[in-house]
């Protein structure tokens, strides 16, 4: 489904991505682990088309296209999806608005009618309940007001909403409490498919007890400098990354 | 008639005078005598020549001194009455090509009593000059909208409201200025009696070379009295928006709240934004604030939109949208509040 390769990304000049590979298909979850400042969030900013990064090398491909070719929106209607660590508030856009229209623009992308407006109504419904979200929420402004657990469970409601084909989930755990986060990995555990993946960036191991990756990355100054299965992510709990990373830091 | 009224016949029902103003004075010969006084002493402060010059004075044009009062309409609601359903003003006429239309209102609401009333520039229009005075009673309710009905077009539209509300009164109003070559709205609240309270605001889009102001003076000449005020406009292609806004705080005029806030977005390079914020106050126990910005559309959230698969141009329209629809959203009338913000759409 996703392939990349050799990816070199920087900002102002700086380089953050110094040649990424990775591979994701159908049915899997990638976990991506990592100290801070190691690229984690710049890998998610660059896969969804974010124009403050500039790719300088190496190349992603998306079902067999050319992801950096595509637009920002072209990227999310062929089925990526970014859940941000930051969702951004949007004032006196109502969610069910914002909703309708992405749902509408991801369907004539793809040549079908727009949704009726009883249909939309059922899908909210329906998708709203997968992450127990208060579908008061929904009549509500953009992320406006929402306390941050409400803010990521509003992403992954989004996410139910567009059905992407793969997810990548930008420290969507940071900043909730236990109970927040068991919901947001039920959803997400939900949502899963076989033709659908997600990656999941993280810092702390415990959503991983919720959301069972089949890979977890290492990312370290903008390589993945180890790779393994759930059990990885357990050893960094405990041993922490020292052990993984002193053989980089002299770089 | 260059004026319709529509819910006018629901109105007079309950009482609702509604009327030329040479109609006005037969039935009502005391409220016609009683009126004008506010717009007299407006022009004779511009004759005098206003202590604060550098601020627009509203009654200097020709217009205002109408002298066809039968082309005036006035609209009188006695004590006590709740006009009910919403009364429409057409100025100039419905449906037809007027190039050049002036007219005088005249709204009296009575103590106690309540009205919403829309005003609608029509569409044939090419130049209209409007003004309209207005009396809120004590414990009076007033809320207006005023909006240009037609499409695109290259009128010249300067409409002027002079508003004194006694105790108690309420007064609330909404410009929504768009699809007009130029267009200025001007406001002035006298807030006379304590306890009365008005709330001002405004919402205009700017396209092609259009040039729309709004401009409002609230004066606070009782103590306890309360105003509020948003204004925001989105500016696109060489399009100019401008905002004067002023509140006076009488010496006395203790314990009053004025709160203005005037929000800007430029859509394009050659789009501008004029923001006048003016306070002057003479009052000592007072609660005052103001702000105003002038920006561009948020990044941040025309990327987040674009990552759900929203065109750049759909974003861009939806944000508008949304920024404008604020001032919408603070109307009694949600159904218009709906049509407004369509019509406002990019």
């Amino acid at each position: 489904m996703l392939e990349i390769k050799g990816l070199k990304a920087s900002v102002e000049g700086k380089e953050i991505l110094k040649g990424i590979d990775l591979k994701v298909e159908a049915g899997q979850v990638h976990a991506i682990m990592g100290p801070n400042g190691s690229g984690k969030s710049t890998l998610a900013s660059v896969l969804a088309g974010r124009d403050k990064f500039e790719v300088t090398g190496g190349s992603v491909t998306f079902e067999g296209r050319d992801l950096l070719a595509m637009s920002v929106e072209q990227r999310a209607c062929e089925g990526l999806f970014l859940g941000f660590q930051y969702p951004v508030e949007i004032p006196g856009v109502s969610m069910a608005s914002f909703m309708k229209m992405a749902v509408n623009q991801k369907r004539k992308y793809n040549g079908q009618e727009p949704v009726s407006a009883g249909e939309f109504l059922k899908m909210m419904r329906s998708k709203s309940a997968v992450v127990e979200i208060d579908s008061a929420l929904t009549s509500r402004s953009v992320n406006e007001g929402f306390s941050g657990g409400e803010k990521k469970r509003n992403e992954i409601f989004q996410m139910a909403m567009l059905e992407p084909k793969l997810s990548i989930l930008d420290e969507t755990d940071s900043g909730l409490d236990i109970d927040a986060l068991r919901v947001v990995a039920t959803g997400v555990t939900k949502l899963k498919r076989p033709d659908n993946a997600t990656i999941v960036i993280t810092h702390y191991q415990r959503l991983l007890d919720y959301i069972v990756p089949d890979f977890v990355h290492v990312l370290y100054k903008g390589r993945i400098i180890h790779t393994g299965t759930k059990e990885l992510a357990l050893e960094l709990e405990s041993r922490g990354y020292d052990w993984l990373i002193k053989d980089y830091d002299n770089e | 008639m260059s004026k319709i009224v529509r819910g006018a016949l629901a109105a007079e029902r309950r009482g609702v005078f509604v009327g030329s103003l040479a109609s006005l004075a037969e039935r009502y010969p005391e409220v016609a005598a009683r009126t004008g006084s506010i717009v007299a002493a407006e022009l004779a402060k511009s004759v005098k020549g206003d202590k604060f010059k550098s601020i627009p004075v509203f009654c200097n044009k020709q217009w205002c001194e109408c002298p066809d009062k039968e082309r005036g309409l006035a609209v009188y609601v006695p004590e006590g009455v709740s006009a009910g359903e919403k009364i429409t003003i057409h100025v100039g006429g419905v449906g037809t090509r007027v190039d050049k239309h002036n007219c005088r209102n005249v709204i009296v609401v009575e103590e106690g009593a309540s009205a919403f009333i829309e005003v609608r520039y029509a569409g044939g229009l090419c130049e209209c000059g409007r003004l309209a005075e207005v009396w809120l009673g004590r414990g009076a309710s007033l809320e207006t909208v005023t909006f240009f009905e037609g499409e695109e077009s290259e009128a010249v539209i300067e409409g002027t409201t002079i508003v004194r509300c006694d105790e108690d009164a309420d007064y609330r109003s909404t410009v929504a200025a768009s699809g007009v070559k130029s267009f200025a709205d001007n406001t002035k609240v006298i807030l006379a009696g304590k306890g009365a309270r008005a709330t001002v605001n405004g919402a205009a889009v700017g396209r092609g070379d259009s040039k729309i102001e709004c401009n409002t003076i609230i004066e606070h000449a009782s103590a306890d009295t309360t105003s509020s005020q948003l204004f925001r406009a989105a500016a696109g292609d060489s399009s100019l928006v401008r905002f004067c806004g002023r509140i006076y705080v009488a010496p006395g005029a203790d314990r009053i709240e004025a709160y203005q806030q005037n929000n800007n977005v430029l859509l394009s390079e050659r789009a501008r934004a004029v923001a006048e914020p003016r306070l002057e106050i003479y009052a000592d126990d007072v609660k005052c604030s103001h702000g105003s910005t002038v920006g561009q559309l948020s990044e941040e959230a025309l990327f987040y939109m674009r990552q759900r698969g929203i065109s750049e141009e759909e974003a861009r329209k939806l944000l508008v949208e949304g920024f404008i629809g604020e001032v919408f959203a603070m109307m009694g009338d949600a159904v218009l509040a709906d049509r407004l913000a369509d019509r406002m759409r990019l």
